[in-house]
C-alpha cells in the first residue's frame, strides 16, 4: 500500500536525506533569471519614482549621493510533473513505478514545489491535478494507488504534445516508464526538450523485458493491444530480441545524452528509495 | 501382397483419436510479451519460413500418421513374395569342398551369410529349420519362426572333411515329409493356412561331390570356381608277397586346372616334415589314371603323402593323405590232426606269402587250433577252433550221431567270409556225421535234412568254424579249396578276414580287426579322444588323420583321409541356382519398422523445435 505508515516513513527518510544533500535549501527555491523580490542580492538598478523605496541602498547614496535601489533574484516555485506510464507493458512493474512516483512527488510536495501526476498511454491522464503543499501528500498517494494500468499502446510522442499543450510554462517533466513506446521516443523527447523543459527519464524494465524466457511453439500476445500470433521462438529470434531490446536502451541513453536528458535505468528488483537516493547523490534531477 | 496378420488393421482406427490428441497436443499455449513490436520486427524478417511453419504441424501429424501406419503394417506383416505359405528348409553343405578358398572367400563362410540372410528375411509367421549335409543330414534347429535361434545354429555350422552324398537328402526330404503330414493331422484343427504349409527345401551349397539333387530340393550355389585345385583321390601301401620290406604304393591325383602342370608328391614317415621319397608329376586336367611304385624296406607306421603343387591350391584339406602300414603280427596257428602234414603245409604256404598266418609248436601259446578227427584240446588252450570231422563230445556240437549221406548241400550264407570263396554246393561232404549246431551257432551250409556242414558256433566266449566232413574221405586235401577254406577259417576267426586299407576316406567305417563282433574296442580319434564300440565297424570316420583301434587282440593303427574326387573337383561354374529365388536381407516388418522409426525420429526433431524452438 502506498498509504500504510510504513511506506510513509520511507518517503519521510528520503525526505531528510533530500535535505541533508540539497543543504536544506528545498524551499520551492528554483532560481530564475526574473529580477524581485527576494533575499538574494542580484544587482543594482537606478531609482525611479514609483520604485520600491525600500529597495534604496542609503549607504551607496551616503557616498556617492545617488538614488540606486538593489535589485533581488525571483525565488518561484517550480512546477513538476511526473508522466507515468500506465500502459500494460509496465503492470509488472507498475507497483514499482507508482512507489518511485510517490517517492518523487513526496519530495517535491515537502518542498512546497507545484506537483501534477499524468497517467502515460494512448493519451494523457491526469492523476493528480496540479497541487502544492504537505497537504497534498496523501491525495497524491491515494491516486497513485488507485491508479490502474490500461489497454493500448503508449502514444508518447503525441502525449508530450499534449502536454505541452496544455502547460507551456517551463517545468520539470520526470517520466517513468519501460520506454518500450511502438512510435518512439525520440519525437517526444525532443518535444519537451525544445521546449525547455527539463526532462528527467527514469527508465523501468525487468528480466521479462530484457530477456527472452521464451522458447518453442508459443502464441505470442502484445499485453497493450492484445495482438496475438503464433511463432516458434529458436535462440536465433530469442538472441534477435535481446539485441533488439538492447538497442532500443543504448538508442535511450544516446537520445537523452545528446538532448542533456537525465536518464536513470532500474528495475524492480532495486528497491525504489535506493534509487531516488542515488538520484539524489548525483546532485538532482539533472542531466 | 498379401498380409499374415491383417487382423492389425483395426489399429488403424485408433489414429481418429491420434489426430485428435496430437491436435490438442500442438495447441500453443499464449504468451504475453511487452515489446510486441520489436517481436513484430523479428519475424517480419523471418517470413521466407512461415509457410513452413504454418504447415508444420500439419506435417507433424502426417509424418505421426505414416510412422502409425508403418507400424500397423509391419504387425500385420506383409509378404511381398508370396512365400509365406512355405516353412523353409536349410540345408547347409558343410562338406570338404566348402572349405574351398575362392576369390569371393571360403565357400562355407558365403554359405552362412546366404543361410543368415534368408533367415532375417523371415517376415514372422514363416517357419525354418537349418540343418547341415555332407554324406549325411543333421539338424541344427527345429522349425521355429524364431530368427535368433536359427542364426545361433547357422553360425553353428563348422565345415567337415565329409564328402557330399546328397541322396542322404532323399531319405531326408521323406523323413521331412512324413513328420510333415504327422503334423498336419495333429494340427487339422487349426487354419489350413497355417497347420498345411509346404515345405521348400533349399540345399545352400557348391554343387561339387554329388551332383545328384533328388526331386524337390532347390540349389542355391556360392563359390565361384574361380580358382583352380589339385588334389589327392586316391592312395594306398601294401605289403608285397615275398616277406621282405617291399611296399607298393598306389596313388591317383585329380585336378582343375585347364592345362598340365607340375606338381610332386612327399612322402614322408612319422612325420609331414620328414619327406622319405619325392615323386615329380605332371599332372593332367580331371582325374589322372592311377600311379604305382615301389618302396623298398618300408617301415611299419604313420605314413604322410603331400601334394605339392607349387602354386596357390583353393583346397587345403585333399593335399594330404594319410596312410598307415601296420605291423606284421601273423596268427598263430597249431594243428592237432592225424592228418597234420596237410595242415601244417597249408598255413606254412600261407605264411610264406604274407606272413599273416604262422605255425605254431606251443598249442597251449597259440592263437588258434586246427583240428581234425578225433582229437583232444591241449590243456590250457582257450583260444578259438577250426574243426575238422567233429568227434567225441564238445561244446560246439550236439547230439553226435551217425554218417549221413549228403546229396545235396545247400549254402545259407553264401557271403560269409568262411566259404565266400568256395562252392559248397560242389563239396563232396563225405564222412559228414549227423549232429546239432549249439544255439546260436551260426549254420553256413546245411544238407538237406538240416544237418549243418559247415558252420560257426561260440561257446564262453570262444568261438569254432565245424565242417562236418570226413577231409581224407573227401580228398578234400587235394582240392583246391582246402587252403582257401583253411585260410578263410583261420582269419574269420582271428577277425582278420577284412583285408585293411592303409587309410579309409572320410566317411567310410573302419573294420575293427581282432574282434568278431560283441567284444569291446577303443576307438582312439586324431585328436585324442575315445570312443566305446561292441562292433567289427567303427562309426563313419569323420577326422583326418591317425586313429588307434584297441581291442582283446592287441592295438591297431588306421587312418582316414579326404580322398574323394567330388570334393577335389572343385569346380562348379557350370552349376546354376535351381529353384525359385528366396526373400534375402532384412524382411519388410523389419524395414518398415526401421522406416517407423526414421519417422518417429524426424517427428521428434520437429516436436523438439516445437517445444524448444
Amino acid at each position: 500500500m502506498l498509504t500504510d505508515a510504513t511506506f510513509i516513513r520511507r518517503l519521510d527518510s528520503l525526505y531528510l536525506l533530500a535535505r541533508k544533500v540539497l543543504n536544506g535549501s528545498l524551499q520551492a527555491d528554483r532560481k530564475s533569471t526574473k529580477k524581485g523580490t527576494g533575499i538574494t542580492f542580484a544587482d543594482y538598478a537606478e531609482y525611479h519614482p514609483g520604485a520600491d523605496y525600500r529597495s534604496i541602498d542609503w549607504r551607496v547614496f551616503a557616498r556617492f549621493e545617488s538614488l540606486v535601489v538593489k535589485l533581488f533574484e525571483v525565488e518561484e516555485d517550480a512546477t513538476i510533473y511526473i508522466l507515468l506510464d500506465q500502459s500494460k507493458s509496465m503492470e509488472s512493474k507498475f507497483r514499482y513505478a507508482r512507489q518511485l512516483a510517490a517517492g518523487l512527488g513526496y519530495i517535491a510536495l515537502n518542498c512546497l514545489d507545484r506537483l501534477a501526476v499524468y497517467g502515460l498511454s494512448d493519451s494523457l491522464t491526469p492523476l493528480l491535478e496540479p497541487a502544492r503543499g504537505r497537504g497534498s501528500v496523501m491525495p497524491l498517494l491515494q491516486e497513485l494507488e488507485d491508479a490502474r494500468t490500461v489497454a493500448g499502446d503508449t502514444r508518447f510522442n503525441s502525449c508530450s504534445r499534449l502536454f505541452q499543450a496544455r502547460h507551456q510554462r517551463k517545468s520539470v517533466v520526470i517520466v517513468i516508464s519501460d520506454f518500450l513506446f511502438p512510435d518512439g521516443f525520440d519525437d517526444g523527447l525532443s518535444y519537451l526538450n525544445w521546449h525547455k523543459h527539463d526532462v528527467y527519464c527514469l527508465q523501468v524494465q525487468n528480466d521479462d523485458d530484457t530477456r527472452c524466457t521464451l522458447k518453442g511453439d508459443i502464441e505470442l500476445e502484445c499485453v497493450e493491444t492484445g495482438q496475438h500470433r503464433r511463432v516458434t521462438i529458436s535462440p536465433r529470434e530469442a538472441a534477435l530480441y535481446e539485441e533488439a531490446v538492447a538497442a532500443l536502451n543504448a538508442r535511450l541513453i544516446a537520445s537523452c545524452a545528446s538532448r542533456r536528458i537525465g536518464l536513470a535505468s532500474t528495475t524492480p528488483e532495486i528497491a525504489f528509495d535506493h534509487v531516488i537516493q542515488d538520484i539524489l547523490r548525483k546532485g538532482g534531477l539533472v542531466a | 501382397m498379401s498380409f499374415a496378420s491383417p487382423v492389425f488393421f483395426w489399429a488403424l482406427v485408433s489414429l481418429i483419436p491420434l489426430c485428435a490428441i496430437y491436435l490438442l497436443k500442438v495447441r500453443p499455449t499464449r504468451k504475453p510479451t511487452n515489446a510486441w513490436f520489436l517481436w513484430e520486427d523479428i519475424f517480419q524478417e523471418n517470413r521466407a519460413t512461415s509457410l513452413f511453419q504454418r504447415f508444420r504441424d500439419l506435417f507433424s501429424l502426417l509424418l505421426m500418421g505414416l510412422a502409425f501406419l508403418a507400424i500397423v503394417l509391419a504387425l500385420a506383416r506383409p509378404d511381398l513374395s508370396g512365400d509365406r505359405q512355405y516353412d523353409l528348409i536349410l540345408l547347409i553343405d558343410n562338406s570338404a569342398s566348402m572349405s574351398a578358398n575362392d576369390s569371393s572367400g571360403v565357400r562355407l563362410d558365403q554359405a552362412k551369410k546366404v543361410a543368415a540372410d534368408i533367415v532375417k528375411a523371415l517376415n514372422g509367421t514363416q517357419r525354418c529349420s537349418v540343418a547341415v549335409v555332407s554324406n549325411e543330414a543333421r539338424f541344427l534347429s527345429n522349425l521355429t519362426d524364431n530368427p535368433q535361434e536359427l542364426l545361433t545354429a547357422i553360425e553353428s555350422v563348422a565345415p567337415s572333411l565329409l564328402p557330399s552324398k546328397f541322396d542322404v537328402l532323399e531319405q531326408f526330404a521323406a523323413e521331412k515329409q512324413a513328420k510333415k503330414q504327422v503334423e498336419d493331422r495333429k494340427d487339422d484343427a487349426q487354419p489350413v493356412s497355417i497347420s498345411k504349409r509346404q515345405s521348400r527345401v533349399i540345399l545352400i551349397s557348391d554343387g561339387c561331390g554329388d551332383r545328384s539333387l533328388p526331386e524337390g530340393i532347390e540349389l542355391m550355389k556360392v563359390g565361384s570356381g574361380d580358382r583352380p585345385n589339385i588334389g589327392l583321390v586316391a592312395c594306398d601301401m601294401r605289403r608285397l608277397p615275398g616277406g621282405s620290406g617291399r611296399v607298393g604304393v598306389f596313388f591317383q591325383v585329380a585336378s582343375t586346372w585347364h592345362q598340365q602342370v607340375e606338381a610332386e608328391l612327399v612322402l614322408g614317415f612319422d612325420s609331414p616334415d620328414a619327406p622319405t621319397k619325392f615323386v615329380p608329376l605332371e599332372v593332367q586336367p580331371g582325374v589322372n589314371p592311377p600311379e604305382v611304385f615301389e618302396l623298398d624296406d618300408a617301415q611299419a607306421g604313420q605314413w604322410y603323402f603331400r601334394l605339392s603343387a607349387g602354386r596357390q591350391d583353393a583346397l587345403r584339406v585333399d593335399d594330404v593323405a594319410y596312410l598307415t602300414l601296420p605291423p606284421r603280427r601273423p596268427i598263430s596257428i597249431a594243428v592237432v590232426a592225424q592228418d597234420r602234414y596237410f595242415y601244417e603245409n597249408c598255413v606254412q604256404a600261407f605264411s610264406q606269402n604274407d606272413g599273416l598266418l604262422k605255425l605254431s609248436d606251443a598249442s597251449q601259446s597259440a592263437g588258434l587250433l586246427i583240428g581234425a578227427g578225433d582229437f583232444a584240446v591241449p590243456a590250457g588252450y582257450d583260444g578259438d577252433l577250426l574243426v575238422f570231422q567233429p568227434s567225441g563230445v564238445s561244446p560246439f556240437w550236439q547230439d553226435l550221431g551217425e554218417e549221413i549221406e549228403v546229396t545235396e548241400a545247400r549254402t545259407v550264407d553264401d557271403g560269409h567270409p568262411v566259404i565266400r570263396h568256395i562252392d559248397p554246393s560242389l563239396m563232396p561232404f563225405v564222412g559228414a556225421r549227423r549232429l546239432a549246431a549249439p544255439p546260436g551257432a551260426e549254420v553256413l551250409v546245411k544238407a538237406e535234412d538240416d544237418t549243418p556242414l559247415i558252420y560257426r558256433a561260440t561257446h564262453a566266449g570262444r568261438s569254432a568254424v565245424v565242417l562236418n566232413f570226413d577231409p581224407l574221405a573227401s580228398d578234400f586235401y587235394l582240392s583246391a579249396w582246402f587252403p582257401v577254406v583253411v585260410y578263410s577259417s583261420v582269419t574269420h576267426l582271428a577277425g582278420r578276414s577284412d583285408e585293411v586299407p592303409a587309410t579309409w576316406r572320410t566317411g567310410q567305417t573302419a573294420h575293427i580287426p581282432g574282434v568278431q563282433g560283441g567284444e569291446k574296442s577303443l576307438i582312439t580319434t586324431p585328436d585324442g579322444a575315445t570312443v566305446q564300440t561292441e562292433s567289427t565297424r567303427t562309426a563313419p570316420l569323420k577326422q583326418a588323420g591317425f586313429y588307434e583301434l584297441t581291442n582283446n587282440s592287441g592295438t591297431w593303427p588306421t587312418s582316414c583321409s579326404l580322398l574323394s574326387t567330388g570334393e577335389t573337383l572343385i569346380d562348379n561354374s557350370n552349376i546354376n541356382d535351381s529353384g525359385n529365388p528366396v526373400n534375402r536381407g532384412a524382411s519388410p516388418t523389419a524395414w518398415l519398422t526401421l522406416i517407423a522409426i526414421a519417422i518417429l525420429a524426424a517427428e521428434s526433431m520437429l516436436y523438439q523445435r516445437r517445444k524448444v524452438g
